[in-house]
């Protein structure tokens, strides 16, 4: 039986302009950040003066429009100021660029783990200075794990948030999964969590897991999400932050970064598997808001997280 | 749902089709009747960036069957 997913078909949306070109030859062109398409604006538009002026000063400020678009003709109907409201909700579902994070390219058969993991070295990520609180020890962090594995909807409960978190259905859902443990880190156990987003984005690439701890079968994303968690190592007299991934939909502890996107390029499951980026965000950053995976929605309330993992929680992968 | 990316040309038998909402590549089979019109479809909301209703072959299953 088919299945009707949501609809939303609107032509008016708030937006923010990337960029106003202006060719030697032909119509000057804008660029929006949520959009792909380029679009012009026709001649015969009415107040197109005073449209262009907005533009402008939107851009030289920084602030969203709202702006009626034909996508099939590629361009722009009107431009308007948003409410204050508006503005509010277009700015809780997105991340500001002034805490967005760094997304690279990868080539994993390159790295060093003993250096690629290291906070201080290779991840020099601007968003780690914005929380200092790193788990203090490994132990820790495996307590951390195993009371987020504790919550999974397999085990049929009792639980101790709700709603309990699917990792069973391994297939998706692993951004609503990763927000709740995000929640569960910063709340209960009041440690600092960012997010690591792993892409399959360049030529033919795909993320391939085996998905051994649900039955073994391989799964296949477009991206991949979890909580990366600072974790303080002393080996000897020196003392390491390593870079932990907490994630019981692929493994039985936490693992260090680079065994998480190793873990992602299971040959076996896909010839074509291979992470193309990594990005390493504020824990606020909830889905991708691109495929390029470099701007990212949010959900400060966990109303879509708690959405997601109600209508997951029955299902299974393998 | 918005399409993130439509990814064609790698196999014959179906194109590959991602979505912001969702982490799992969904498939439009070739052997759909109105493969090339669903696909036209698909491009186009991608460069609108205009989310699209999706019609799925089975209940949570990856098979896209119609798009609106």
């Amino acid at each position: 039986m088919a299945r009707k997913l949501k609809s939303r078909d609107s032509e008016s949306a708030v937006v923010t302009i990337a960029a106003i070109r202006k060719p030697k030859a032909g119509v000057t062109q804008y660029l929006f950040n949520e959009r792909h398409q380029i679009f012009t604006m026709p001649a015969a538009t009415a107040k197109r003066a005073s449209i262009a002026k907005l533009m402008k000063a939107a851009v030289r400020e920084n602030n969203p429009v709202r702006v009626g678009l034909d996508p099939a003709r590629g361009v722009i109907q009107y431009i308007e100021t948003p409410t204050p409201e508006e503005i509010e909700a277009f700015n809780r579902t997105r991340i500001l660029s002034d805490i967005r994070g760094t997304t690279r390219a990868i080539d994993l058969a390159k790295i060093d783990p003993m250096v690629f993991n290291v906070v201080d070295l290779h991840l020099k990520s601007p968003i780690f200075k914005l929380c200092k609180r790193t788990i203090p020890n490994y132990k820790k962090a495996k307590k951390i794990f195993d009371f987020c594995a504790k919550q999974t909807c397999s085990l049929g409960g009792p639980f101790d948030i709700s709603p309990c978190i699917p990792f069973q259905y391994v297939i998706d859902g692993c951004y609503a999964r990763a927000h709740k443990m995000r929640k569960i880190i910063t709340t209960k156990y009041r440690y600092c969590c960012d997010k690591v987003f792993s892409f399959a984005n360049q030529g033919n690439d795909t993320l391939a897991v085996k998905a051994d701890k649900w039955g073994g079968c391989c799964v296949q994303w477009w991206y991949h999400v979890a909580p990366l968690v600072r974790v303080q190592f002393k080996l000897g007299t020196i003392h390491l932050t390593l870079a932990m991934v907490i994630d019981p939909g692929m493994f039985d502890k936490p693992v260090l970064l680079s065994t998480w996107l190793a873990a992602q390029e299971n040959l076996n499951c896909s010839a074509a598997a291979n992470v193309s980026t990594y990005s390493i965000q504020p824990g606020s950053a909830y889905a991708p808001a691109n495929y390029q995976g470099t701007m990212f929605s949010t959900d400060p309330n966990y109303t879509l997280t708690d959405g997601t993992l109600t209508n997951y929680m029955n299902l299974v992968t393998c | 749902m918005t399409v993130a990316h439509v990814r064609e040309g790698m196999r014959a038998d179906f194109a590959e089709v991602l979505f912001l909402e969702s982490a799992r590549i969904y498939r439009l089979l070739a052997s759909n009747d109105r493969f090339e019109q669903i696909l036209a479809r698909l491009r186009d909301a991608e460069a609108s960036g205009q989310p699209v209703s999706v019609l799925l072959a089975t209940a949570n299953g990856e098979i896209i069957e119609d798009v609106e």
